[in-house]
């Protein structure tokens, strides 16, 4: 497995409607870890848009929710906000966010950051 | 003789931080509450107040379940739904939009003030009388906890005062 360049795309995948704001942005909460202290991600760089959104179909299904829309972050981003990203297969091109602050403010701090960074597309089948 | 004061924690005459004791003081203060309570009850007031209201009532039942978000999140608490009901009394509703409802991974509620991409604040409850906030100024931001009982933090009057007055 290739290691994780600066440059890499991550794709979010959001199953959660009020994760998106009216305006189409993507709201910190999207971001925020897990109990397990992780940011479940896809590297999606090269990928086309098809595959892409197939991977997000399968996640949706595996999941039992609606495939909203993804929001898309660099990785230099992530990492120069003091997290990690650590590959995490099967699924294919499955990785973590990790290294996340034990205080919650810390943490909403930086989800705001990689939101305000990311970009999000819609699901328009949804 | 008495001297006017200005008052620093108060952003709207609707928010007022009481401090005080004994009969004088129970009878202004009812006598306050009551003139704020017919303020609220004008409608340009209480449509937005009753829409929040309603949105934190219905992400509370829809996210009752544990991974309500698809990814394992906790299922969103009691206290957070009672500290937040709480929270939104005491938002001083004539000078502030009222907030986005945002239900949060670890149980909590978010209120949440946007007014673009790196223009935001929000506030978290989850447990009783604890503020978790965190806020985007342009390129300042800012982070911290504050406990709570029956006012608004000083500190996050202020920064809501940052978001919508000074940046």
């Amino acid at each position: 497995m290739p290691p994780i360049s600066l440059s890499e795309i991550l794709s979010r995948f959001v199953l959660y409607r009020k994760h998106v704001r009216i305006d189409n942005s993507i709201r910190p909460t999207a971001f925020m870890p897990d109990r397990n202290g992780e940011t479940s991600v896809f590297r999606t760089s090269e990928m086309s848009a098809n595959n892409i959104w197939n991977i997000g179909r399968e996640v949706a299904i595996r999941r039992g929710k609606p495939l909203i829309g993804r929001a898309d972050i660099i990785t230099g981003v992530v990492v120069s906000n003091g997290l990690q990203i650590v590959p995490q297969e099967p699924p294919e091109k499955h990785a973590n966010i990790i290294g996340w602050s034990s205080e919650k403010s810390k943490q909403k701090e930086v989800a705001l950051i990689l939101a305000s960074e990311a970009t999000f597309h819609r699901n328009e089948a949804c | 003789m008495s001297i006017a004061v200005l008052c620093k924690e108060c952003i709207s005459f609707s928010y007022y931080p009481f401090i005080g004791s004994g009969p004088d003081f129970e009878r202004l203060k009812k006598y306050y509450d009551d003139v704020v309570d017919r303020f609220r009850e004008t409608e340009t007031i209480r449509g937005p107040l009753e829409k929040t209201l309603e949105s934190l009532k219905q992400l509370y039942e829809e996210c009752s379940e544990e991974g309500w978000d698809g990814y394992n999140a906790n299922p969103i608490t009691q206290d957070a739904y009672f500290e937040a009901k709480k929270i939104i009394d005491l938002l001083p509703i004539h000078s502030l939009p009222m907030p986005e409802i945002v239900p949060e991974p670890d149980g909590g509620i978010a209120l949440e003030w946007y007014k673009g991409r790196r223009f935001v604040f929000i506030i978290s409850v989850r447990e009783k009388n604890e503020i978790v906030y965190a806020g985007l100024f342009g390129p300042n931001k800012t982070h911290g906890t504050e406990f709570f009982i029956d006012n608004l933090p000083q500190k996050i009057i202020e920064n809501l005062r940052r978001l919508y007055f000074q940046e």
